[in-house]
């Protein structure tokens, strides 16, 4: 998708994790208002995939991963300038709005076709994680949940398209995804579970332009992401990354 | 004096084009012999999975295809007028669409929510996350290649021997069986692999209504995304591709070998 602004030649590439296909272009937006300069492209896929093209050598200059071990891997290879933590995303259960399912037993019945995504990719480990903590509390439950899983998906949005389209009955997803479809709803899990810590990492190929954004996701941008349902970061949490990590220490 | 050899002006033009093909596969294989693992892929169940389901959907979308489609395009190619004709062209539509939208078109149809979904769901069957549903996915985009290349074989045998054998008493079925089957012939065979070629490398629409889950979806192409999308990424992705072009290449040149192994009648 092109989030075109003021003349210019230079289009600058960004790669971002799908969950962010709304609310990436509203905080370029602002960025823009805000008086900030360049034409941007951004690419919208698993975290994953993108990262595996920026280790290929694609040529994108910022890169915003759903998760800190996929932008973790980008950085390993090499390619980071800066990254900074930017917000956290909850898991919950998408079910659509005439749905009969309303808690997370419901889903342990048979015969419940239930999406999540594939267990490599950010969405997917989440889940994993998830699951794996409710069984602690409740194995049964959780090992009928895992025999409805009908579909791994290498994004969330395919998982979500799933139960907008009535194909599955729940997926596990983003809360912000949620809030993006107009007939599906959240059945939240219990509190306590694990979210997932965006980062962004500023790509050696950066230009002046992608570093101001990032500097603006950073800082302005927040207050728009956080409209948007992403939830701020707790402070100084034990493990998350710290604060922009700053100049190359590519380890080869 | 003996005429030189002369080199054809097209010859390099050529060379090129076949490198065009070359170096990708090259590429593959290099990548996963230094790169990547095919030993590990070779004997990890999750590929033998999605390998043992591949040739079983692509072969069983093939039978289905051979067997559905033959009647079809031998009724089409026998009734040549404007009526036969818009109808095969319409068959050969999943040619030029993009398999993601086969998959939604598949959806639309037999999904829950579709045309056809909503009675069958009522009977409690349901298509989409199934076997039946790869099978399904493949036969749309695959299918057409097969009745594609079947219609234009008996469209273009003469039609006089079919005439002179039913003149001398064949009855219809022996008129199919005898000569407009040994005719077309090697056609059907060229739309055998072609049919075949494209379920086996179905993705997109397959994706879409069938899903992706080890085991009971997941074939190969989904495998080789569903492992690129993994840490591993494109080194797990070129192990399992060349395990896939390994099988891919054996079964095709088994396959072009029996297409010029002549026939009975060939």
């Amino acid at each position: 998708m092109l989030v075109a602004a003021c003349g210019g030649g230079e289009r600058h590439t960004i790669y971002a994790a799908s969950s962010l296909t709304e609310v990436l272009p509203a905080l370029i937006e602002a960025y823009h208002d805000a008086g900030g300069r360049g034409d941007f492209d951004v690419s919208f896929a698993g975290s994953q995939t993108l990262a595996a093209q920026i280790i290929e050598g694609a040529p994108a200059e910022l890169f915003i991963a759903a998760n800190e071990e996929t932008a973790a891997r980008v950085v390993e290879a090499g390619h980071r300038v800066r990254e900074a933590p930017l917000w956290r995303n909850r898991l919950v259960v998408a079910v659509r709005t005439d749905s009969s399912l309303d808690t997370l037993e419901a889903l342990a019945a048979p015969g419940v076709r239930i999406a999540v995504g594939a267990p490599d990719v950010p969405v997917g480990a989440l889940t994993s994680r998830v699951l794996n903590l409710l069984a602690e509390a409740d194995p049964a439950t959780v090992e009928a949940i895992r025999a409805n899983v009908v579909t791994e998906d290498t994004n969330v949005r395919v998982a979500l398209s799933r139960v907008e389209l009535g194909e599955a009955d729940a997926a596990f997803v983003y809360a912000t995804d949620v809030e993006t479809a107009s007939n599906v709803r959240a059945i939240a899990l219990p509190p306590g579970m694990p979210a997932t810590h965006y980062v962004a990492v500023l790509l050696s190929k950066a230009s002046p332009q992608t570093e101001a954004l990032f500097e603006f996701l950073r800082s302005d941008g927040a207050s728009i992401a956080h409209d948007a349902g992403f939830e701020p970061l707790p402070p100084a949490e034990p493990g998350a990354v710290p604060a922009a990590t700053s100049t190359p220490t590519p380890t080869p | 004096m003996r005429r030189s050899r002369s080199t054809p002006p097209w010859l390099s033009l050529s060379l090129l084009f076949v490198l065009f093909f070359a170096l990708p596969l090259t590429g593959l294989v290099w990548r996963a012999t230094t790169d990547g693992n095919v030993g590990d892929a070779l004997t990890s169940s999750r590929t033998l999975e999605a390998l043992r389901l591949s040739l079983a959907t692509a072969t069983l979308t093939t039978v289905l295809a051979v067997v559905l489609s033959t009647p079809l395009a031998y009724l089409l190619a026998s009734r040549p007028n404007a009526a036969s004709r818009l109808l095969a062209t319409l068959l050969e539509l999943p040619l030029v669409l993009p398999p993601a939208v086969a998959g939604i078109a598949l959806l639309t149809a037999f999904g829950r929510m579709g045309i056809l979904g909503t009675p069958l769901a009522e009977a409690g069957v349901s298509l989409s996350f199934t076997t039946a549903a790869v099978v399904m996915a493949q036969l749309f985009v695959a299918a057409p290649y097969f009745l594609r290349a079947a219609y234009g074989g008996f469209a273009s045998t003469d039609p006089r021997f079919e005439a002179v054998a039913a003149t001398l008493g064949l009855s219809p079925w022996r008129v199919f069986r005898d000569v407009a089957l040994p005719l077309a012939r090697p056609a059907l065979v060229g739309g055998v692999i072609l049919c075949w070629a494209r379920a086996l490398g179905e993705l997109g629409a397959t994706l879409l209504f069938a899903g992706s889950l080890p085991g009971r979806t997941q074939t190969m192409p989904l495998a080789i995304i569903s492992a690129f999308e993994s840490p591993d990424g494109l080194a797990g992705a070129v192990s399992i591709s060349v395990v896939l072009l390994a099988f891919a290449a054996v079964l095709l040149v088994a396959l072009n070998w029996l297409a010029r192994a002549r026939g009975p009648y060939g």
